[in-house]
């Protein structure tokens, strides 16, 4: 009998090690977890967070795994909750293009916690973030981007699967019980867009990452699960995309060779803001540190990102800290009084604006807004 | 385009200054940090620095920068996860009050031993 998809996937994690892991793989993945590690911490005092601590029955568990940013520790599986949500709090994390989402956040939580219950060394958990990350690229390769366009939130829906496959190999599970644990994940996978823009964004992710933490504890207590669940007519792919609407193959066509981690068609965020607006920011820097402009000399700015950029950017008079997030003339505004854009707004900055000191506040845009400022579709790239 | 196309991620900022220069930078892609464009250590640094002040003490942050930016030579990872507890500031009455005053200041002896 041939095997099912999630059979040949286990059968690719089971089999991963060493010989996958290139130096260059190891830089890349460090990076990612300090980064996630930061953003986490970033968010471990936003409501989204702070709320779920408010929440009976969370974190109430005994067990030796830190919420990042506290003096709490719980079970393996409210920490991931926990941290999961607040690597998230500010989509301030990692993304990758072809996965339509954020690809660190949903892995190093429950990876972290796991290693800090077993007391695991760090070599192991960046090889396993490595897969981590192989497995919830390479499943959105062949699900997206119909699934994106339908509404499912592929961080959440794909970083489920990540994160069992992820756990799975931290803790060496055989291949029998990571593929129910990966088939676990497919009845967890959960989260739609129509939540962006509200605190259960995160929550998506947090959830994902318990739950694909879960799903490997669930296998390894003995549960049972259909191993044919992602290609059932009733399973995953036909439930979530719809008949003709992926291709499984993808997964498997370049498995670990190159490895996704190592791909340039994802990006750390330098900005704690919408992605879309960072090359612009990084041009006003440019100008800010190599031209030395500084803002009294300014009287016109025109802002010329790509086209796919601009539509839910373009925002010249932010209201809330949410729409600022959102606002490419407010970002710019601020590389160029600030040479930076960080979450702390100086001092200087804020009496000039009016800016609250919360972190990426909206100033009043009549402030803000001491120039002209044009964003504009640019043309294709020249070099294109 | 297709949505996973490349090249999404231009920019061109152009700026008239009041002595009527006109000065522009553009980038034809940048998709984030990353790829032809990574993230020194320098700034990964700086924007840890401004993220974990949030939740952190200032001088709790930079030791475990350090010890994340050697991850994977650390033997059991819990040497990481006690610098992610947020210690109570001395002579606070929750230090006294928390059960867990005393694992959190053998935290601060492992830190402070600790040399690079």
């Amino acid at each position: 009998m041939s095997q099912s998809v999630i059979q040949r996937l286990a059968e690719r994690i089971r089999s991963f090690g060493d010989k996958n892991v290139t130096k260059q793989a190891i830089e890349l993945s460090r990076t990612a977890i300090i980064d996630t590690i930061g953003v986490t911490l970033a968010g471990s005092v936003e409501p989204c967070a702070a709320n779920l601590l408010r929440t009976p029955g969370i974190a109430e568990a005994p067990g030796p795994c830190t919420l990042f940013g506290t003096n709490r520790k719980t079970s393996a599986l409210d920490a991931t909750f926990f941290n999961g949500t607040a690597s998230h709090a500010l989509d301030y994390d990692d993304f990758s293009q072809p996965m339509g989402g954020h690809q660190s956040a949903p892995l190093v939580a429950p990876l972290v916690a796991v290693a800090e219950e077993r007391g695991l060394a760090g070599a192991q958990l960046i090889q396993s973030y490595v897969l981590g990350i192989e497995t919830e690229i390479r499943l959105a390769r062949a699900v997206n981007f119909h699934h994106y366009d339908k509404g499912w939130h592929p961080t959440a829906t794909m970083g489920v699967f990540g994160a069992a496959a992820a756990v799975g190999h931290l803790v060496g599970l055989d291949e029998e019980r990571l593929t129910v644990a990966l088939a676990i994940a497919a009845s967890f996978a959960s989260g739609v867009k129509a939540n962006f823009g509200t605190m259960v964004k995160p929550l998506h992710v947090g959830q994902s990452a318990r739950n694909g933490l879960l799903a490997i504890l669930l296998a390894e207590a003995g549960y049972d699960a259909n191993p044919a669940v992602l290609e059932h007519k009733q399973g995953f792919f036909n439930a979530f995309n719809g008949p003709g609407n992926y291709d499984a193959d993808k997964i498997f066509d370049h498995w670990a060779d190159p490895l996704e981690v190592t791909g340039k068609t994802m990006g750390l965020k330098q900005f704690p803001c919408c992605g879309s607006t960072h090359p612009a920011i990084a041009m006003m820097l440019a100008l800010r540190q190599e031209e030395g402009i500084r803002a009294d000399d300014v009287a016109k700015i025109e802002i010329m990102p790509h086209s796919r950029r601009l539509p839910h950017t373009d925002n010249p008079s932010p209201q809330t800290p949410l729409q600022a997030k959102f606002s490419v003339q407010y970002a710019v505004a601020r590389a160029l009084l600030e040479a930076r854009c960080a979450l702390r707004i100086s001092r200087a900055t804020r009496i000039s604006t009016g800016a609250s000191r919360r972190c990426w506040p909206g100033p009043p845009p009549s402030r803000i807004r001491r120039w002209p400022m044009t964003p504009t579709r640019s043309s294709a790239p020249r070099s294109a | 385009m297709a949505d996973d196309a490349d090249a999404q991620f231009s920019a061109e900022v152009r700026v008239t200054l009041k002595d009527a220069r006109v000065l522009s930078r553009r980038v034809d892609d940048m998709a984030g940090r990353g790829g032809d464009h990574p993230m020194s250590s320098e700034e990964l640094w700086e924007k840890f620095d401004d993220c974990a002040r949030r939740a952190l003490p200032k001088e709790d942050i930079m030791p475990l920068f350090e010890r994340l930016e050697t991850l994977e030579k650390v033997a059991d990872i819990r040497a990481v996860t006690r610098l992610l507890v947020k210690r109570p500031l001395p002579g606070t009455a929750t230090e006294a009050a928390k059960p867990s005053a005393a694992r959190v200041k053998g935290n601060t002896l492992l830190e402070t031993s600790w040399v690079p």
